[in-house]
């Protein structure tokens, strides 16, 4: 069961209006949780904390003193974000933080605008992981069909928006944590810039490959959102030169990049939806074959697998017994790494910089299907699509990880159904640094491919 | 290497370690290819760590 959520834009105007308060938000967000549990969305929710929190709200708007626009607007976040007022566990069972009285900083400029916090979501346990099956918590279902799954690692918090039950949510992004979900739920989905987005507080994966987003109904709410994530932030040494943001730029013609290649595989009907989306789009599209994707992919997962051990490493000796079985594995290949083939790892990242810098001068954007499949089911652990047979974990990431390696903005949209109604998505890829720019692209796209005709 | 590991757990290790080296044995590096660095210097004195 889905329905359309009601963006952030519209409960702005609702707010605005006196249509809506923070409180009725609130209940209504509530309400629909409590109906949709089975989504098994949400790992934590406190009627009381939410109402609490409401409450203050309804009092700055009837004072005329809102925080911001979005005073009182529930949103859901994930639970590798640390939150003052619940528990962050990363939906692992290995040593869960409780609630200290600190928010990532991304939460904490939330909250200042006045945003509520509707609850934590359910993740892949640590982010190590695209489907969102290995959880303390239980599979996440995806509210296109229970019986697939939503992707992951932010599978709770595309869960919640995609059902309707908050306009947008957050999430985390190594190799491609927040588009995966968001194009298998059918909504929007953002991984900024690397450096210009504040991970400080959000419990890390691989520190050069972490990025925090919005997960969102409409493009425009990732937007209106993203101004709370960007800026230089002293506890995240990686923004220290971090572009402020800027409004997002008029662009009249697009010119887009279709990547393909060994390694860039996709299924009939996903390449399909891709294609009729371009050709609804207006876009002077171009076609490339992208070499190395092989070599790529092993030095995102090198720099994955070692900086996650380094990490998680100290846990591990205490607690080998707290992560899932796959993810011990993941954490024990990545100390066996030896410290040259790290640094061969990050020889071949800077290797993939300098073959996309070209191309940033011609082309406005690249684009690829964010999944080569649509969401697969519960139990199904292969997946198979242009000649390729993978797991449904690699199936996953398949394409996104590029992105995490090379720190490129990157956009998941929805672009249409496939013949069982599961969403399919588009993924657009900036030049390091033009988040503004590549939304502007797609704000372009969007009109034309979703809401034209 | 860890002793308690399940027969599936060993095969992940040795599968994902050989992906990699396979992978980066492939690349075909210049002379000149310094690596992507994280390290920023002039960043670590903006903290106030």
């Amino acid at each position: 069961m889905t329905r359309k959520t009601e963006s952030l834009s519209e409960l702005v105007v609702a707010l605005a209006e006196g249509q809506e308060t923070p409180t009725s938000l609130a209940e209504k967000s509530l309400e629909r949780a409590t109906q949709l549990a089975d989504l098994n969305a949400f790992v934590a929710i406190d009627e009381k904390i939410v109402m609490a929190q409401a409450k203050a709200a309804n009092l700055r708007r009837q004072s005329g003193a809102p925080l911001s626009p979005i005073d009182g607007i529930p949103l859901a976040v994930k639970d590798n974000y640390l939150t003052k007022d619940y528990p962050t566990t990363a939906c692992s069972d290995a040593a869960p933080i409780e609630p200290g009285g600190q928010d990532a900083t991304v939460v904490a400029n939330l909250r200042a605008a006045g945003a509520l916090v509707l609850g934590k979501t359910n993740m892949h346990e640590w982010a190590y992981g695209a489907t969102n099956t290995t959880s303390r918590f239980g599979v996440t279902r995806n509210p296109h069909n229970r019986d697939h799954i939503t992707g992951g690692s932010s599978g709770g918090s595309a869960a919640a928006v995609a059902s309707g039950i908050v306009p947008a949510a957050l999430g985390s992004d190594t190799g491609g944590s927040i588009r995966i979900p968001s194009s298998a739920c059918g909504i929007y989905g953002f991984k900024p810039s690397y450096g210009r987005a504040s991970r400080h507080g959000v419990l890390p994966l691989s520190w050069s490959l972490d990025a925090p987003g919005p997960i969102a109904a409409a493009l425009g709410d990732i937007i209106h959102l993203l101004p709370y994530f960007f800026g230089a932030d002293e506890r995240d040494r990686s923004t220290a030169h971090a572009i402020p943001w800027s409004e997002i730029p008029p662009i009249d013609n697009v010119t887009l990049l279709n990547l393909s290649g060994p390694g860039l595989e996709r299924s009939a009907e996903v390449d399909a939806a891709l294609g009729a989306a371009l050709e609804r789009s207006g876009a002077r599209v171009h076609h490339g074959c992208f070499a190395g994707m092989g070599e790529y992919f092993a030095a995102w997962e090198a720099i994955l697998h070692c900086e996650a051990s380094a990490y998680h490493g100290t846990l591990l000796a205490k607690q080998p017994d707290g992560f899932s079985a796959v993810t011990r594995a993941h954490l024990l290949a990545g100390q066996e790494i030896k410290a040259t083939e790290l640094l061969s790892a990050q020889q071949i990242r800077g290797q993939l910089m300098r073959q996309l810098q070209p191309l940033w001068a011609k082309y406005d954007a690249l684009v690829l299907p964010t999944l080569p499949v649509p969401a697969p089911a519960h139990g199904e652990n292969w997946q198979e699509f242009g000649g390729r047979r993978v797991t449904t974990q690699d199936s996953m990431t398949w394409f996104c990880w590029l992105g995490n390696l090379a720190g490129l903005p990157c956009l998941s949209m929805p672009i249409g159904t496939s013949e069982k109604g599961l969403p399919i998505g588009m993924m657009l890829m900036g030049k390091p640094g033009g988040d503004e720019a590549l939304l502007g692209v797609a704000r372009k796209l969007d009109r034309q491919v979703n809401e034209a005709g | 290497m860890v002793k308690d590991l399940t027969e599936d757990q060993q095969k992940r290790i040795a599968q994902t370690l050989k992906r990699i080296r396979a992978g980066l044995a492939r690349a075909k590096l210049g002379q000149f290819s310094e690596p992507a660095h994280v390290f920023e210097p002039e960043a670590q004195y903006d903290s106030k760590d």
